[in-house]
């Protein structure tokens, strides 16, 4: 096995995969880094970075088609009749390759000259659904990070006496007390996060207003050097995309430079965030089907988050939802290595 | 007593499809016998190799046939840009051989058909009688309880003959299907086990060997 792992693995990287890592990685630590740009700069390391497992995906299937025409697959026939050991070392041996981008991406922060990635303020904007008489309605654009919170600054002066404090509810009957003069800073709920939908009530007749462009959500900031965890996390989305491919060429016969844009496209549905304004594009139907497809899938955004809103959603992931993927990532894995009966 | 067969076919029939393409045929071959299947074109020689190899499932009938078999297909594919070593390391690895026996095995198959001194060359380097020399050294590798060759005389000079010819003699444990063409000089190699010509013709054959 260890053999064909390191002689697949070999003919992945090919006579200049070894400088394309490297390259990736260079560019990645270069581009991402200029503080002039703005403070938020792990974000568009890890989708720099991300352009490696990318890669390895497209390469898989082009020397899987090669091998196809190579005969490997009668030989593969005769000599290994339970049929596990050609995909598990072409598993393994992509595995490894991604590994070594994940290492060579951490190890590439300590090197002298580049400066270590921070990250972003944790705040972003959110929209104003809809308000009544002494309410409103927040969209917070999807799933949220748990401790996330909901940053509001009241206008108090339409006010009638004195009134210093408040209390808010919300539809489930959370409440909190608004003090004049402080931002209010609602923790949400698990329905709230689960849904990214959050209604707020004020006391009937007490005309407390809401300033609009300074609705934020807050949501927890990465401790410490977390790029690391990041980068594994974009690894465990990416092995299930693999035994995927592995699936759809062995197991399917699609052929494998086609199954690997099939893969491609399907992580990328399983990542898919619509742009903010597609629908006015006149493309929402088009957004509508993507998510309803994504809603299909486990909830794995939060592992390939990246560029400047990775904050937003890279902490919204459950463990629920990884280890459902995984286990897709597993069950292809298993179907890679079923030999289908002789036609 | 005589030894258990290796290969053995009761009342195969092959198809492609829903088309027939041969059969009922029966045979067996027994562990150091060689058997030649014979016929023209379109008589079902190569539909035979892929059924025997476990590539195509028989249309009817039994099939036999043991879990390591060496397989030299007609036009052989190979990985152009590995040297033939490392190929066939990769194959003994596909095969679950133990790296400490793969050297042995590799320089078996190689020394075979004289293989040596192209070991570490690209196979794209090989010219088409070297190739077909290579392809029934893949064959060989690793012990195979039934070879199955198919056209194996395709491009090969005397001297690869002269190989071919000592490297079946030196079978003793294996048995040998060879499939030809009729009229091709294959009749030295082994005797006639199946014509498919006939079976085509009387609808049904029985092979064996005395």
């Amino acid at each position: 096995m260890i053999t064909l792992t390191f002689s697949f693995a070999r003919e992945l990287l090919g006579r200049w995969g070894l400088w394309v890592l490297l390259g990736t990685i260079l560019v990645a630590s270069q581009a991402s880094f200029d503080t002039t740009l703005g403070d938020a700069n792990i974000g568009p390391y890890l989708a720099y970075v991300s352009l490696w497992p990318i890669a390895l995906l497209f390469r898989c299937g082009w020397v899987l088609r090669k091998r196809q025409v190579e005969g490997w697959p009668l030989e593969e026939q005769l000599r290994d009749p339970k049929g596990y050991r050609a995909p598990l070392s072409e598993f393994l041996a992509m595995l490894l390759l991604a590994l070594a981008g994940v290492i060579l991406a951490s190890v590439a922060l300590w090197m002298p000259g580049v400066q270590s990635p921070i990250g972003g303020t944790g705040l972003f904007p959110v929209t104003l659904q809809g308000h009544h008489d002494g309410g409103w309605e927040f969209d917070l654009d999807g799933r949220t990070p748990a401790g996330s919170m909901l940053m509001l600054t009241l206008d108090w002066s339409q006010i009638e006496g004195s009134r210093k404090q408040l209390v808010l509810r919300n539809a489930d009957g959370g409440e909190i007390t608004a003090n004049a003069g402080q931002i209010l800073r609602w923790p949400l709920q698990d329905q709230e996060l689960a849904s990214g939908k959050v209604r707020l009530y004020a006391p009937e007749g007490t005309k407390l207003r809401l300033f609009k462009p300074l609705i934020r959500l807050e949501v927890p900031q990465p401790s410490g050097d977390r790029i690391l965890v990041l980068l594994l996390r974009q690894l465990l989305f990416f092995l299930p995309l693999m035994a995927i491919l592995l699936a759809l060429t062995r197991f399917g016969r699609v052929r494998a430079s086609l199954a690997a844009w099939a893969v491609f496209f399907f992580g990328s549905l399983a990542a898919y965030h619509p742009p903010v304004r597609l629908a006015d594009a006149g493309l929402g139907w088009l957004a509508k089907t993507f998510l309803l497809l994504k809603q299909m899938l486990p909830n794995v955004e939060g592992l390939i988050s990246s560029g400047y809103r990775f904050e937003r959603y890279s902490g919204t992931t459950t463990s629920g939802a990884l280890i459902a993927w995984l286990a897709l990532g597993v069950l292809a894995l298993l179907l890679a290595c079923k030999r289908r009966a002789a036609r | 007593m005589s030894s258990p067969a290796v290969l053995r076919f009761e009342k195969l029939v092959l198809s492609r499809g829903k088309k027939r393409v041969a059969g009922p045929l029966d045979l067996t071959l027994r562990a150091g016998e060689r058997g030649l299947v014979s016929g023209p074109n379109g008589s079902g020689k190569t539909t035979l190799v892929l059924a025997v190899a476990g590539l195509l499932a028989p249309g009817s009938g039994k099939l036999y046939a043991p879990a390591r078999i060496g397989l030299a297909p007609q036009e052989p594919e190979f990985p152009l840009h590995h040297s033939c070593s490392f190929y066939f390391r990769q194959l003994l690895a596909l095969g679950s051989m133990p790296a400490a026996e793969q050297g042995a095995a590799l320089q078996r198959a190689l020394e075979l058909f004289h293989l040596q001194e192209f070991a570490d060359r690209p196979i794209g380097e090989l010219s088409r009688g070297w190739r077909q020399r290579l392809n029934l050294a893949r064959a060989w590798l690793g012990e195979p309880q039934l070879l199955v060759l198919d056209e194996p005389q395709t491009a090969l000079d005397p001297d690869g003959m002269a190989s071919l010819t000592t490297a079946l003699e030196s079978l003793s444990q294996s048995a040998v299907l060879i499939v030809a063409p009729e009229g091709v000089g294959c009749c030295d190699l082994a005797p006639l086990a199946l014509n498919l010509n006939i079976a085509s013709r009387t609808n049904t054959a029985k092979g064996g060997l005395a």
